[in-house]
């Protein structure tokens, strides 16, 4: 009890301390790709600017505009948040876990399909047309991703046998990495992946250049910055989900006997996610909603369904 | 072909792989606050007044620089000098105003105002923006001793 | 611990799905019945059934509530609000709540006790749907199939 306990409480704090070094990293990541040197003025080379962010959103006016609905505006970003930190209580990290769940992966599924409501009801709330159609177009997004994503993972769950997170790996640690069995789920989860937090090339409902700020234009101080914890925790989370699922999470030389270079395995496999999702960000324009709903539902959802069989086969030989 | 392109996301990776390369190439950036772009040779700054090199105004008071400027920015003050001549006693330059167009320089007949290469003159209240004879001709000096270091 | 849970739950369901349908404004009856939802999806989980409180979560919370919001939200609401209650929809409306009450009060009476529960997981839930209740599953698949391709029959604009 007292060890599941002292997990979560590591899991939680890990997630909420590393999202200020996180946003420091992608703006360095960021700039740098551009040429640019990103923050530099904050400590050297700008190390404490997180720090002085914090402090400028927390002595930031708290604004509730006129005509907002005040109980969902102020419900929204405390919901991106709540929905992100249940998501990571079930995802475990080498041998710190949390809430053990035999249905983890669908745990973790579930908790992302519902943070969309977040973006949704502070476009709803915030009594503002571009706030309103970015709640649109989040809602429009999540039918988008959601149908190839549970499909993608579907054809993994039907080659690991389980939802458990422990006994995908263990299946890794026996039969190989998954993603040498299942290249097209991984390619399609990634892209889903990138939909489902809402990051470049998919950030419709931010939308800087067309929506003003998208969902949290009328948001301020804590309020707003709720919303990129919940979209950063997010972002770890499902890293972590993806080195688990095709990348053997924990395993790796020598890990079976130091449990703790596992850990460190999880995270720095998890972190060539999260510079993904940058290195993402950094290159590609944004889609066009009409195109991000063709290819979601006329590529991809087909070609999950079609990779469903492929993993069937796949689970019949493999065993 | 093209199908396949698509398939690997060829054009993609090839995109990615700029932006990667790009990541370790020496950034461009001037920090602005510690380090400047010096000002080209011709831009045009912030007013000046020249002085004659015996002391007095080069300004004669014409009013041609007041009267040329679209946005109405210069104002004069002017009495009856010892000598019969027209002797400024004020010139003020409201550069909250200014476009920096530079026309009141064109029309100057006796090169009194000039532009000098300064671009920084934010201030925290609105009065300070409205330059008056002293600041002008103190600007004035400075600018002439830049021509000078310049030459 | 878990019945305290339980009986929270529980009870927050039946508070949101009153509240549900109890709001004039229809975007937070939406919300409402999503908290509803959820909190059943939890009452699942309290009694040990974590699979299908997670399946309840995802399908309804993460995938119907997100249609009725995104149709109810293109329509005018102004609008919906002064539209007169008419005598006909309310009877008919309380009509079937009275059946369905009747139905699940008949159903509660013909439980002994709290139910046993064996469907836990993934595999339990399937291999009997899979295995003895095959020809009705597919039939239901069928039936619904049906109906997604006469929707869109309907839906579609004539050319
Ligand atoms: S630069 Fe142009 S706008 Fe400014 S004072 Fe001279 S003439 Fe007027
Ligand atoms: S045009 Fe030249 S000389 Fe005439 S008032 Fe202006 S600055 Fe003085």
């Amino acid at each position: 009890m007292i060890e599941h306990f002292l997990s979560l409480l590591f899991i939680v704090g890990l997630m909420l301390v590393a999202v200020p070094p996180i946003t420091y990293l992608e703006r360095k990541v960021l700039g740098h790709m551009q040429q640019r040197s990103g923050p530099m003025v904050v400590g050297p080379h700008g190390v404490l600017q997180p720090i002085a962010d914090a402090i400028k959103l927390i002595f930031k006016e708290d604004v509730i505009p006129r005509g907002a609905d005040k109980l969902l505006f102020v419900f929204a970003p405390s919901f991106s948040v709540f929905a992100a930190l249940l998501a990571a209580s079930v995802v475990p990290i080498g041998f710190i876990n949390a809430v053990p769940m035999k249905s983890g992966l669908l745990f973790v599924m579930a908790m992302s399909a519902i943070s969309i409501y977040a973006f949704f009801l502070a476009g709803y709330s915030s009594n503002d047309k571009y706030s309103f159609l970015a709640g649109m177009r989040a809602a429009a997004q999540v039918l988008g991703y959601e149908l190839p994503m549970g499909f993608a993972l579907m054809a993994v769950v039907i080659l690991f046998g389980s939802f458990d997170f422990n006994e995908i790996v263990k299946w890794q640690q026996t039969h190989g990495w998954g993603i040498f069995y299942q290249p097209i789920a991984f390619v399609i989860f990634l892209i889903m992946m990138v939909a489902e937090v809402c990051r470049p090339p998919f950030d419709l409902p931010e939308g800087e250049s067309e929506l003003v700020g998208g969902f949290h234009t009328e948001y301020s101080g804590m309020r707003f910055a709720a919303f990129f914890f919940g979209e950063y925790i997010n972002i770890i989370v499902l890293s972590l989900v993806v080195s688990l699922l095709f990348f053997g999470g924990w395993s790796g030389p020598l890990a079976d006997k130091h449990p703790v270079l596992g850990v460190l395995y999880h995270l720095l496999k998890a972190g060539f996610f999260i510079f993904l999702t940058f290195w993402l960000r950094a290159t590609f324009p944004r889609y066009r909603f009409d195109q991000m709903l063709n290819i979601m539902w006329k590529i991809f959802l087909p070609l999950s369904i079609l990779n469903i069989f492929i993993a069937a086969v796949e689970a019949l030989f493999v065993g | 072909m093209s199908l396949l392109k698509k398939a690997t996301f060829t054009d993609l990776l090839k995109g990615m792989k700029i932006t990667l390369k790009t990541m370790f190439k020496p950034t461009v950036t001037v920090h602005y606050p510690f380090e400047k772009v010096p000002p080209r040779k011709r831009f045009r700054g912030i007013h000046a007044l020249k002085l004659n090199p015996d002391g007095s105004y080069r300004c004669e008071a014409c009013y041609l620089c007041a009267e040329m400027c679209p946005s109405n920015v210069i104002d004069m003050e002017m009495t009856e000098g010892k000598d019969g001549k027209k002797e400024l006693v004020d010139f003020t330059v409201d550069l909250t105003r200014c476009l920096f167009c530079g026309l009141c320089v064109e029309a100057c007949p006796r090169d009194a105002i000039v532009m000098t290469d300064i671009y920084e003159f934010s201030q925290y209240s609105i009065d300070k923006l409205i330059l008056h004879k002293e600041d002008l001709l103190e600007l004035g000096r400075y600018y002439q001793k830049r021509q000078r270091e310049r030459k | 611990m878990n019945g305290l849970f339980f009986y929270l739950f529980g009870f927050l369901a039946v508070a949101l799905g009153l509240a549900a349908v109890l709001q004039r404004n229809v975007i937070k009856g939406g919300v409402a019945l999503l908290g509803s939802f959820v909190s059943l999806g939890a009452v699942y989980f309290t009694s040990g059934a974590e699979f299908i409180g997670i399946v309840q979560v995802m399908v309804y919370g993460g995938a119907i509530i997100v249609l009725y919001l995104f149709a109810l939200m293109t329509m005018d609401l102004e609008k919906m609000k002064e539209e007169p209650l008419r005598l006909g929809f309310v009877s008919a409306g309380g009509f079937l709540a009275g059946v369905l009450f009747l139905l699940i009060v008949y159903g509660a009476m013909s439980l002994e006790g709290a139910p046993s529960l064996t469907v836990s997981g993934a595999k339990e839930l399937a291999s009997p749907l899979f295995y003895r209740f095959l020809l009705p599953f597919e039939v239901v698949s069928v039936l619904l199939l049906v109906a997604t391709i006469g929707a869109v029959a309907v839906g579609r604009r004539e050319e």
